[in-house]
């Protein structure tokens, strides 16, 4: 019994300082990513949407979407996606085995005929049904497929899709117009050597302190994996972002297995292994960005969502990208799954160890500003940097707004954030996926393992 | 022990809070100043614009110009900068004059030797605009030619504007041949403008570029001219058909129809309808639907019964737009037994008739 207040009192002192540490790498990456878009925003970057609109040589773009069902609000989306402004844009709905009256809905609602196009088979898919066009001219291609999983869905997509260019949008976000436009830009200024683009902005804050949180969340998680990582060539998406890949990257990878964090990790996984120069590059324009949460529930939903996809991204890891998925997840890992677990080891030791005497005032608070305020001085340093690397975005007053609210964001949601987080990252995935177990290995595929068309 | 360390975390975090703070204060201010800039220019320019659009009607007065000069040089920079693509002719070399008396364009030429590349870049696209008045080119000199090797694409693409916008024919053509070498959206910026000049172009720097035995150029040159989407004078696109690179010959189908039909062409195009590659068989298809191509109908029909899905939906497209014959096969096709051919043919035509009423 004598022996379990040390230990409690030097395990606690032991974690205070492990917290500040990642707290300060943390803060380290912040830094990066206000560099980065500082360096960005001097070397300016025009946009030519109007002259890319009209050009027969831009690539030509297929924006694949899965609705689940056939709602108004999927069906809305889908519409979204025609009124895109580009000037090939194609769009194909997968319909991942949908019921009669599904399929009814979507034949009526775009005027469906079953057309004689072609589907490859470049990645293994549940079979396809059948393949529709409208009747009206619009591009869109509606494909009805066997039930096979919201990652086959996607594959059936790539199949399908005969442009050289994967628009990836996110259903839950907001997007403009002009995203297609905006996004192809960079992958054209070096066509051969982009595999994709992530492009998009942090969620917008509204006045109450939910939005807040959630912005400041968003703009940590926007300067920390875009930002900071496309110093590195590491970008991955944040929710609400929209992404570009080139098919035939995709394709060579090995397609879907899950959202388009994997993807991304996946391609970044197969271009390393090949050895050959590549980039992924980052957008940092309000293209596209999440929906500001309006309460706790979907803030709540904000959270799991996010740190679903990455728990699953991690726990696959070598899967998607070989020896390199550590490489590409690791300060991802210790910032959403093993910073929340030892705050709140430290918050329990900490506050037990205060009740029987073990631990000291001073230990305590130390423990508190190794995380709180930690937390709080990484909150207003990316609202800081954000406007340092990128002045007079916003007005002044919305700027003092996320900076206050960073301080009740660390004295109380932060707590509560943290488990959530371990609640979700058990990386535990309801759905089958598919093509788990293709590994990335660190040499490139050899030539007879390019798929043939059918 | 755990004082010190509580100290050097309080010193720390409360240093890094004073900071941000200060820096926040420092930013709202620079904030809150630039937003009052914003909305006095925005107040400001249209008054700016006012005066310059009195000039260029023939008013002489340049005393209000004068005074927005004294007071706000840089926003009358941007409001002469405003009319690129509005103003042309005599009304643009009245601009171009008033901006070299002002001495806007001297300017301009100072910041061209900036650190900053993004003043840089805006420097390069001003006197790109300026160049377009002989005088201003004086003034200039060579800073524009010399800009067309500089590091920073973004300063190539205005001096090469520049130059399309008043260089010789072979300064243009010089442009043409940077562009086949630059990066997919310099290429793609050039080539809209270089559109106006492609039947020059055609005459000598095309053939030339078309004859230099580089696939990649000889690719990104024709895939420029597909992209001017226009009838083009060019002769020898036969060699280009046959070339042994599969991607020369799908971008020389794809120019096939914007040239002029002669017999070489035509046969080759009816040879690649053949071609082992089904990518380059389905482009022919396409370009014989282009070009209506009657004596492609055996090959087409072919490709419906014996080529890939891809290829036979693109052979039958073809047909369908080659009414009546095309039609005609297409309904045997439909009929015959082949299950495969007759789905796609049966696609085909009943789009087309669908077409065709509406």
């Amino acid at each position: 019994m004598e022996s379990i207040g040390p230990a409690v009192f030097w395990t606690v002192q032991a974690l205070g300082v492990l917290l500040f540490l990642l707290g300060v790498g943390a803060f380290r990456v912040l830094v990066q990513g206000c560099f980065t878009l500082r360096r960005r925003a001097r070397a300016g970057s025009p946009d030519y949407s109007d002259v890319l609109l009209k050009s027969a040589l831009v690539p030509a773009v297929t924006t694949i979407a899965v609705p689940p069902d056939a709602l108004p609000e999927s069906r809305q989306f889908a519409r979204r996606l025609l009124d895109l402004h580009f000037g090939r844009n194609e769009v194909v709905i997968v319909l991942d085995g949908p019921s009669e009256a599904e399929m009814a809905t979507w034949c009526s609602e775009f005027k469906l005929y079953q057309s004689a196009r072609p589907v490859e088979r470049k990645l293994p898919t549940a079979p396809v049904r059948g393949v529709y066009e409208s009747r009206d001219p619009i591009r869109i291609v509606v494909v009805d497929k066997e039930p096979g999983g919201m990652a086959d869905a996607w594959n059936a997509g790539v199949n399908v899709a005969t442009s050289p260019v994967i628009g990836l949008l996110d259903p839950e976000g907001e997007f403009s117009p002009t995203v297609l436009l905006r996004m192809i830009q960079p992958m054209l200024e070096a066509f051969e050597e982009t595999v994709a683009v992530c492009g998009g902005d942090s969620i917008p804050a509204a006045a109450d302190l939910t939005s807040r949180w959630g912005a400041l969340e968003s703009l940590r998680a926007w300067m920390t994996r875009g930002a900071a990582f496309a110093s590195r060539n590491l970008v991955l998406p944040i929710p609400g972002s929209a992404v570009l890949a080139r098919r035939d990257s995709i394709i060579a990878s090995g397609g879907f297995t899950g959202g388009a964090l994997e993807l991304i990790v996946r391609l970044h996984g197969h271009a390393l292994a090949s050895q050959k120069p590549y980039r992924i590059a980052f957008l940092p324009a309000p293209v596209s960005y999440g929906r500001t949460p309006r309460c706790m529930a979907e803030l709540r939903h904000m959270v799991r969502r996010d740190q679903r996809e990455l728990a699953l991204a991690f726990h696959h890891r070598k899967s998607l990208a070989g020896p390199f998925g550590w490489r590409i997840m690791r300060e991802l890992y210790l910032d959403r799954s093993v910073r929340p677990k030892l705050e709140t080891a430290a918050y329990l030791l900490a506050a037990a160890g205060l009740v029987m005497g073990w631990v000291d005032w001073k230990l305590a608070a130390f423990v508190l500003l190794s995380t709180a305020a930690m937390g709080m001085v990484q909150s207003l340093g990316a609202v800081v940097l954000r406007e340092v690397a990128q002045p007079a975005r916003s007005d002044p007053a919305q700027i003092a707004s996320l900076f206050l609210a960073a301080i009740p964001e660390n004295l109380g949601y932060r707590q509560l954030r943290n488990l959530w987080l371990i609640a979700d990252s058990s990386g535990s995935a309801g759905a089958a996926k598919l093509n788990r177990g293709r590994m990335v290995e660190n040499h490139p595929p050899p030539a007879s393992a390019t798929p043939t068309k059918e | 022990m755990t004082g010190i360390e509580l100290s050097v975390a309080t010193l720390l975090l409360g240093g890094y809070a004073l900071f941000f703070g200060g820096l926040l204060a420092v930013l709202a201010r620079r904030a809150s100043r630039a937003r009052q800039q914003i909305a006095a220019a925005e107040a400001l320019v249209p008054e700016i614009r006012d005066a310059l659009v009195d000039y260029l009607a023939g008013a002489n007065d340049e005393t209000r110009i004068r005074e927005f000069v004294r007071t706000n040089r840089l926003d009358v920079g941007d409001a002469v900068l405003s009319f690129q693509g509005t103003v042309s002719g005599s009304a643009r070399d009245r601009l171009c004059d008033l901006a070299l008396e002002l001495a806007l364009v001297h300017d301009w030429g100072q910041d061209t030797r900036s650190r900053e590349p993004a003043v840089r870049r805006t420097a390069y696209a001003r006197l790109a605009f300026m160049c377009a008045y002989e005088p201003c080119q004086r003034v200039v000199g060579d800073l524009v030619t010399r800009a067309l090797e500089d590091a920073d694409p973004e300063v190539r693409l205005p001096a090469a504007r520049a130059l399309v916008q008043s260089g010789s024919i072979e300064e243009i053509g010089q442009v043409f041949e940077l562009a086949a070498s630059q990066n997919l959206l310099i290429r793609i910026l050039l080539t809209e403008d270089l559109r106006r000049h492609a039947a020059e172009l055609c005459a000598n720097t095309v053939p030339a570029l078309l004859k230099s035995g580089d696939p990649k150029r000889v690719l990104a040159v024709l895939n420029m001219l597909v992209g001017w989407e226009r009838a083009l004078p060019l002769a020898g696109l036969d060699e280009l058909l046959d070339d042994r690179d599969r991607e020369i010959r799908i971008a020389a189908l794809r120019l096939a129809p914007l040239v002029p039909l002669t017999p070489e062409n035509q046969r080759a195009i009816l040879r690649e309808l053949t071609d082992s590659d089904s990518d380059v068989s389905a482009a022919a298809a396409l370009t014989a639907a282009r070009l209506r191509l009657q004596e492609a109908m055996p090959s087409l029909a072919r490709c419906v019964r014996t080529g890939t899905a891809e290829l036979a939906r693109m052979a039958a497209s073809a047909m369908a737009a080659m009414p009546p014959r095309g039609w005609e096969t297409l309904e045997e096709l439909a009929g015959g037994p082949n299950p495969a051919a007759a789905f796609i043919a049966s696609v085909a035509l009943d789009k087309a008739k669908r077409k065709a009423e509406a």
